[in-house]
C-alpha cells in the first residue's frame, strides 16, 4: 500500500510539529506548515494525497485556503478543523469542497481514519 | 460627533466586550490544551521505546515534559488574567495601577493583533505602581477597542504603540499607529463608542487619530510611590497572547 501523504496547515507551530511527528511514526508521510500561503506553495511543489486545514488563521484562513485549492488542484482531499464550532463554516468547507469537517480535539487515530477514506474515496493530488 | 450614548448602550456594549473577550481567551486556552494533549499523546508513543532503554527515547520525554508546561503555563497566564479582567467589574470607581490596566487590555487584544498579522508593542515606564482613579473596567475596554481601531488603517508599519506617560495631574495612555488613520463610517462609529467609554470610566479623550494617527486618553491620577498588593502581570509571548512590555 502506497504511503499516504498528508500536508497538515496550522498557525500553532507546536500544534503542527507534534501531530506530523505522531503521523510518522504511524508510518504516514507527513509535513506541517504554519500558514495557509505556505501550504499553497508547498502543494505547488509536492504531491500530496490530503491536506488538513485549520479555519482560522492570521492571513489566508483555510476556508480561503480550501477554494484556492479547489481551483489549482480540484482532486486533491482538504479535510478542515475547527476549534470554533461554527456550523457555517462547517457549511461553507463542504460546499467549497471539503471532503470532511472536524472540530478540535480530534482524536489521532479518528484523523488517519478520516485521512485514509479521503483517499480512498478517490480524492487525491 | 454622535449623540451621548445613554448608560444602557455603555452597559450593553461592556457587556459584549466581555463576551468577546472570553470566547476569544476559550478559544487560545482551546488551542493550548489541544497541544498539550497531542503531546501527551507523543509522549505515550515515545514510552515503549524508552522503556527499552533507547537514550534518544528518553531525552526526548524530558523535552515533552517541558513543552507540556509550556501549554500549561500558557493556560495559567490567561485564566489569571481573565480572573483579574472579572474582578475589574467589581467596583465602578477605585484607585488601580494602570499599567496592569494596560497589560491586561493588551493581552487580550494581542489575539486580533496576531490574526490580522501586526505587532503590538507597550512602552510602559517600569517603577512605582502608578495608581489612576478610573472604571478600570471601561478603561480596558476602550484600549482594547483602541488597538482595534488602529488595525483597521493598518498597512506599511503593521505596527501599534501603546505608551504610558506621566501627565501633571495623572497619566496619559497613548495609543498610535506610523500607518494613516482611516477614517470611514465604521471607525468614526468606533471612535464614537470609544470616547463615551472613555468619558464612562471616568477619564478624557485628549486626541483623535483623524489628524495624526494618535490616540490619547488621560486618566486622573490617584497617588504616586504607593506600595502594591497586586503582582506584575505575566504577559505570555507568542501566540498565547499579551505583547512585549518595555
Amino acid at each position: 500500500m502506497a504511503t499516504l501523504r498528508v500536508l497538515f496547515v496550522d498557525d500553532e507551530e507546536e500544534l503542527v510539529s507534534t501531530v506530523v511527528e505522531r503521523l510518522e511514526l504511524r508510518g504516514i508521510a507527513a509535513t506541517g506548515v504554519v500558514s495557509g500561503e505556505a501550504a499553497l506553495a508547498l502543494i505547488e511543489e509536492q504531491p500530496f494525497d490530503v491536506v488538513v486545514l485549520d479555519v482560522r488563521m492570521p492571513g489566508l484562513g483555510g476556508l480561503e485556503v480550501i477554494k484556492r485549492i479547489k481551483q489549482s488542484h480540484p482532486d486533491l482531499a482538504v479535510l478542515l478543523l475547527s476549534g470554533h464550532g461554527a456550523k457555517e463554516d462547517a457549511t461553507t468547507g463542504l460546499r467549497l469542497g471539503a471532503f470532511d469537517y472536524l472540530q478540535k480535539p480530534v482524536d489521532l487515530e479518528d484523523l488517519i481514519a478520516v485521512l485514509h477514506r479521503a483517499v480512498a474515496g478517490g480524492q487525491c493530488g | 460627533m454622535a449623540e451621548t450614548l445613554s448608560e444602557n448602550h455603555i452597559r450593553e456594549q461592556a457587556f459584549l466586550y466581555f463576551s468577546r473577550v472570553l470566547s476569544g481567551q476559550c478559544h487560545e486556552m482551546a488551542n493550548a490544551l489541544n497541544i498539550a494533549r497531542e503531546l501527551c499523546g507523543l509522549h505515550e508513543d515515545i514510552l515503549p521505546r524508552a522503556r527499552e532503554g533507547h537514550a534518544d527515547a528518553v531525552e526526548r520525554l524530558g523535552s515533552l515534559a517541558h513543552r507540556m508546561q509550556t501549554q500549561i503555563d500558557r493556560c495559567h497566564a490567561i485564566v489569571r488574567t481573565l480572573s483579574r479582567f472579572a474582578h475589574s467589574a467589581d467596583e465602578v470607581r477605585l484607585p488601580c495601577d494602570v499599567r496592569e490596566i494596560i497589560e491586561r487590555a493588551l493581552f487580550f487584544a494581542a489575539r486580533q493583533v496576531r490574526l490580522r498579522q501586526a505587532e503590538l508593542q507597550a512602552i510602559v515606564p517600569a517603577g512605582d505602581v502608578q495608581l489612576v482613579e478610573c472604571n478600570p473596567f471601561l478603561l480596558q475596554q476602550a484600549i482594547h477597542a483602541g488597538t482595534e481601531l488602529l488595525l483597521e488603517g493598518i498597512e506599511r508599519s503593521r505596527r501599534i504603540t501603546v505608551c504610558l506617560t506621566p501627565d501633571a495631574d495623572g497619566e496619559v495612555v497613548t495609543l498610535a499607529s506610523a500607518d494613516p488613520f482611516v477614517c470611514n463610517d465604521a471607525a468614526a462609529e468606533l471612535l464614537a463608542e470609544i470616547t463615551a467609554t472613555v468619558q464612562a470610566a471616568g477619564c478624557e479623550v485628549r486626541e483623535t487619530p483623524e489628524c495624526n494617527g494618535r490616540l490619547k486618553f488621560f486618566i486622573p491620577g490617584c497617588r504616586r510611590g504607593a506600595t502594591s498588593t497586586d503582582s506584575d502581570l505575566a504577559i505570555p509571548k507568542g501566540t498565547g497572547g499579551g505583547c512585549d512590555v518595555s
